[in-house]
């Protein structure tokens, strides 16, 4: 009984993180070039629970069925009505009646998520277990046959399934945590503002801010000119061109598409505008900025879009979508109150009532 | 959840400067020369959640950052031009263009101003160009004094005045107007009366070359550059997304009360 109060609990704290989560969303609608945040949660490992003294382990045993597999450009889903799939989870093996897998970067058999552009990403995935431990595929084919067996080469090397142990009368879950957080990089509407220095971009990219802490990036591109006619963030930070720091000194200024600065009919510099391939690997900080996570190394990409001069970018947080989801999670957070009252009347019934004359 | 609420506090707060700022430019909307404002927002630090299911050496990105909200940034003015309005009175002025009028107090300080409204102050029988406030307008040779009898002012494009005098047939050019521009007018401090100040930010005022700062356009004023239409939606929007934050205090609010229902 207690396992399911703090199943209930564990939803109602993941809830609670959610929430948080959706009001910055939402307070950030009006920030220039905001990205909206997406929690992602994930289930505590499945476990198995069994039957206490059970009178004939073979009981509960079903017929092995089978494995029906799907394949689809190198990613498998698998499920079975008969015995489990297991996972190496960092919270334990978890057990699954059905799994999606993929080969990972290290050749073996691993879960995998999809990121915002629908790209397949096992870095965060879960390794796929056999009755020998993770599944080594290499360099080699791969193919699950409806037994549940890995062939590697035409060879069998592990069997996926795990039959059903004795006693055993299915799978519990144990709740729910928060994962990991991610940052929806889809594009925001662009607004005129007619102002020469704001710089809006179409596509993916950053400009790169010089700081004193080190280059950070940004989306927002309201700048300013300085004393020293750079050109500046508005908390003062210059932005970088293809020479340093991007000095302005004129009155006609024009950006063209490709960012490069036009004063006066000459040419003066080019915005270094960059593509980074590792998104995941950004890390938001205050003021608009992002700055690469630590240990991690930048993978640039070249720019593919264009900068529009007058223009600046609306955070991309639509409203409904949040105030929908922040429904939800209230309703979410309302049972799972319920559920831990029900318990608690249950347990009080069992501690006052029981054995009462 | 205290965070939330905190957090949504923070959007209520933006988005009523939003508001405070949108009112201002509808309260401008016939002021001559007035330039709209818009209010820039960034966002608030971000806390690294420290994850214990996430643990050393399994190669997983570690991502849990919550964001604390919404902070205002700067108020941002937009100097696009407002429409020139014919008064037909020969010492209303508007600037096609990029530039501003100089002029000086009492006090020898310099501001800047697009609104041309001037007057005429006359001391002594001396007639001088100074704007509604008495600030005196600027030309090459410092104060705009126009003599005695003055009987009509031609200003020409380019900021050249003449002065026909009274029982005179040939008119008298007594000097050109000062036109300034500004690197960046966006930088200016607004002191109110329609004057600027120039900053940090906006850079030094410079002179601009003979037709670069605009044309002078006599018997004109440049209306406001705001946008009614534009206003109102930018209002309705403020207005939901204040709204749409209250709604998120509620949520947080609500969620604590059945936190403390737990327990009867």
């Amino acid at each position: 009984m207690l396992r399911g109060l703090y199943t209930a609990t564990s939803g109602m704290k993941t809830n609670n993180r959610k929430l948080e989560v959706i009001t910055n969303n939402i307070a950030n609608i009006n920030t220039v070039g905001y990205k909206k945040d997406l929690l992602i949660s994930e289930s505590f490992p499945e476990i198995l629970i069994k039957k206490i003294n059970a009178s004939n382990p073979f009981m509960n045993n079903e017929v092995f069925k089978g494995v029906e597999v799907k394949e689809d450009n190198g990613l498998y889903t698998v499920n079975t009505t008969s015995g489990f799939f297991r996972t190496k989870t960092i919270n334990g093996i978890s057990y699954q009646k059905s799994l999606n897998f993929t080969i990972n970067k290290d050749g073996y058999l691993s879960t995998y998520y999809r990121d915002a552009d629908g790209n397949k990403d096992t870095q965060g995935g879960y390794l796929v277990l056999g009755n020998k431990g993770p599944i080594y595929v290499g360099d080699g084919q791969l193919e699950v046959n409806e037994r549940g067996q890995v062939l590697v080469d035409g060879n069998v090397v592990d069997s996926l399934v795990m039959p059903t142990p004795p006693g055993v009368i299915g799978t519990l879950n144990s709740g729910v945590t928060v994962d990991k957080i991610v940052v929806n990089y889809e594009q925001g509407q662009l607004f005129e503002t007619e102002n020469d220095l704001d710089l809006g971009i179409k596509g993916k990219g950053f400009f790169q801010i010089e700081t004193p802490d080190g280059i950070r990036y940004t989306r927002d591109g309201s700048f300013q000119l300085n004393n020293n006619n750079e050109l500046v963030t508005l908390d003062g930070y210059p932005v970088i061109g293809e020479y340093g720091p991007i000095v302005i000194e004129g009155s006609e200024i024009a950006v063209s598409e490709a960012g490069e600065i036009i004063v006066d009919g000459e040419f003066i510099d080019k915005i270094k505008v960059i593509n980074i391939e590792n998104l995941g690997d950004l890390r938001k900080e205050a003021s608009n900025f992002y700055k690469m996570a630590e240990g991690a190394q930048i993978k640039e990409a070249p720019f593919t879009g264009t900068i529009h001069q007058g223009f600046l970018e609306k955070a991309n947080v639509d409203p409904i979508k949040e105030m929908v989801k922040m429904m939800t999670i209230f309703r979410n957070y309302e049972s799972g109150q319920r559920v831990i009252k029900a318990y608690d009347d249950t347990l009080g019934k069992a501690v006052n009532e029981v054995g009462k004359v | 959840m205290m965070r939330a609420l905190w957090t949504a506090a923070s959007g209520m707060k933006a988005q009523q400067l939003n508001v405070d700022t949108i009112a201002n430019n509808l309260a401008n909307v016939n002021t001559t020369a007035y330039k709209k404002q818009r209010v820039e927002f960034k966002d608030l630090l971000y806390e690294q959640l420290n994850n214990k299911s996430i643990s050393e050496g399994e190669g997983r990105p570690v991502n849990l950052e919550v964001g604390h909200g919404v902070m205002p940034m700067a108020t941002l003015r937009s100097f696009t031009k407002g429409n020139p309005e014919q008064t037909n009175n020969d010492l209303d002025f508007a600037i096609d263009g990029d530039g501003f009028f100089v002029v000086r107090d009492m006090n020898d300080n310099l501001f800047y101003t697009k609104d041309g409204s001037f007057k005429l102050s006359v001391e002594d029988n001396e007639a001088r160009l100074v704007t509604s406030d008495g600030y005196f307008v600027q030309c090459d040779a410092g104060d705009i004094e126009l003599g005695e009898n003055v009987k009509e002012i031609t200003v020409s494009p380019n900021g050249v005045i003449n002065v026909k005098r009274e029982g005179e047939e040939e008119s008298e050019e007594i000097g050109q107007m000062t036109l300034v521009r500004f690197a960046n007018p966006a930088g200016l401090e607004s002191i109110g009366q329609n004057l600027y100040r120039e900053t940090i930010a906006s850079g030094e005022a410079f002179e601009a070359y003979e037709g670069e700062a605009g044309s002078i356009k006599q018997g004109f004023l440049e209306a406001s550059n705001v946008s009614v239409v534009e206003e109102m939606v930018k209002m309705i929007t403020a207005q939901r997304a204040y709204e749409i934050n209250s709604k998120s205090i509620q949520t947080a609010d609500q969620m604590l009360e059945q936190a403390n229902n737990l327990r009867r």
